[in-house]
């Protein structure tokens, strides 16, 4: 095999990776906002409930969460749901992925709402804003901004978590390099695979510095 | 019937009563300074007369108007209504940092259109749907260049027209506090209240803050400062009330403060005098 042929075999691979990547991104930042209102609501149950539920994904290992995922359908239900959808490795893991991700970001939403000051929220009421003005117009704002650092690191680390996904036999570039090593009996390629996670991560932290910087022109 | 006038407030937090009964009047254009000790709940007053803070008991009426009554609970529409005839400037300034001087100031204004103009789209009975639309987005445009005009001219007569474009982060304290004060007078409060609006400043930026009060004054607007400020108290307002204790102990004009008559305004006055 040849050096390109190798790195076109690795990007596909990858290929699946960054859409793992996107894909949690996309669902796991709004339902994070979801899980957040659960666990900051008045009503106690709920309260209680979601965050046993942050507790639970947060305290166990994400690589667990993936077999959770997959083959409990399967088990409990005698419906193997995920392994016999055409994409339903890749669905499973998505799951899993979203679910984790989202109770990472909901406890990050929950400090930055919890950080803005309660003389906020009076001099938003003392001026007549709702409490839907208050939280976008006031509210959210200051939340973004101080949430981009720790949602930046989440979003690094979520990069490299993607290769977990292999446990429930996602192909990943990982995956690529290996099924590589046993054809071929060639071993850099696993080690190469580094470079793709340095690249896409270089460019994700010169994204979000670029983010910080635009929100950096007023302080809080 | 006073302008404004305050029954019998009452407010306790758990079993520690702040607030034993606070009656008070003002009248329109008047200055009302309230002073005594940290702790005496002037500030739980204060936050009372903005809802902030619900209280117990009593009532609070503006112009003949009853716009608190703890018998009576609002809907939040209208709790809404009623606060904004009571404005406040909080010591802490409180500005939006997100958004430039100018921003802060129309923000809640233009906030405020939407509900304007579905009461206007109401009037409109007689237009077609689509000539409807045109009139409404047309008024919310007018409304709202009306309203960064009216903002602009408040940030002048607070001396801030350079100021207009910066973010609060930017500001100096006395700067911020005249921005706070242009930002409440948006919504054309009938009394605009003060939370000690000069103990975090130096004495340059105090005299720049106070001497904006005194401006107001002279325009006619009607205004309540809880202030440390005993020179300022004696020289501006036209109605001193002293609290002690989640009471009014001595309320009376300027001249209780040289000449007090209870002994515990003439207690509070020897130590501030110190």
């Amino acid at each position: 095999m040849t050096f390109t042929q190798i790195t076109l075999q690795l990007l596909s691979g990858f290929g699946t990776t960054l859409l793992l990547f996107v894909l949690t991104l996309v669902f796991s930042l709004p339902l994070g906002l979801a899980v957040c209102a659960g666990s900051m609501s008045r009503f106690k149950p709920l309260r209680f409930l979601t965050r046993g539920f942050v507790w639970v994904i947060r305290g166990t290992p994400l690589m667990l969460q993936l077999f959770v995922v997959f083959y409990v359908p399967g088990m409990l239900l005698n419906w193997p749901i995920f392994a016999s959808l055409r994409h339903g490795r890749f669905i499973a893991a998505l799951l899993a992925f979203v679910i984790n991700y989202a109770c990472y970001f909901s406890e990050i939403y929950r400090g930055g709402i919890e950080s803005v000051s309660q003389g906020q929220y009076e001099a938003s009421a003392v001026l007549g804003l709702t409490k839907g003005q208050t939280f976008f117009h006031i509210v959210l704002p200051q939340v973004i901004k101080r949430i981009v650092p720790p949602i930046g690191n989440e979003v690094i680390t979520l990069v490299k978590d993607t290769s977990l996904a292999r446990v429930i036999a996602v192909v990943d570039i990982i995956m690529e390099a290996e099924t590589i090593l046993s054809l071929h009996a060639l071993i850099w390629p696993l080690f190469y695979t580094g470079v793709f996670f340095l690249v896409f991560n270089g460019i994700v932290s010169f994204s979000l510095r670029k983010l910080e910087q635009r929100l950096d022109y007023y302080k809080i | 019937m006073a302008f404004f006038e305050v029954t019998d407030l009452h407010k306790s937090f758990g079993n520690k009563e702040v607030l034993k009964g606070v009656s008070l009047t003002l009248d329109k254009g008047q200055i009302m300074a309230v002073i005594g000790d940290s702790g005496n709940g002037k500030t739980t007053f204060l936050r009372c007369l903005n809802f902030l803070t619900e209280a117990d008991t009593g009532t609070i009426s503006i112009n003949g108007e009853t716009i608190f009554d703890a018998n009576i609970p609002l809907k939040p529409s209208e709790l809404r209504k009623k606060r904004m005839k009571m404005g406040l400037v909080f010591q802490s300034y409180n500005l939006f940092p997100q958004y430039t001087v100018l921003k802060n100031t129309y923000l809640a204004a233009n906030l405020l259109v939407k509900e304007e103009a579905s009461a206007y789209a109401k009037t409109l009975t007689n237009a077609s749907l689509s000539e409807k639309r045109r009139l409404v987005s047309d008024f919310k445009k007018k409304r709202k260049a009306e309203n960064v005009e009216n903002a602009k001219q408040l940030i002048g007569s607070m001396g801030l027209d350079d100021e207009s474009d910066k973010y609060p982060c930017q500001l100096s304290g006395g700067q911020s506090q005249r921005a706070a004060i242009a930002r409440a007078l948006m919504l054309s409060p009938e009394i605009l209240c003060f939370d000690e609006p000069t103990s975090a400043l130096d004495p340059k930026l105090t005299a720049e803050v106070l001497n904006v009060i005194k401006a107001l004054k002279e325009e006619g607007r009607t205004m309540i400062v809880v202030t440390h400020e005993m020179s300022f108290a004696a020289s501006c307002a036209d109605k001193i009330v002293f609290f002690r204790d989640g009471k009014v102990v001595e309320q009376g004009g300027p001249e209780i403060l040289t000449d007090p008559e209870t002994a515990d305004l003439k207690d509070f006055l020897q130590l501030n005098k110190e």
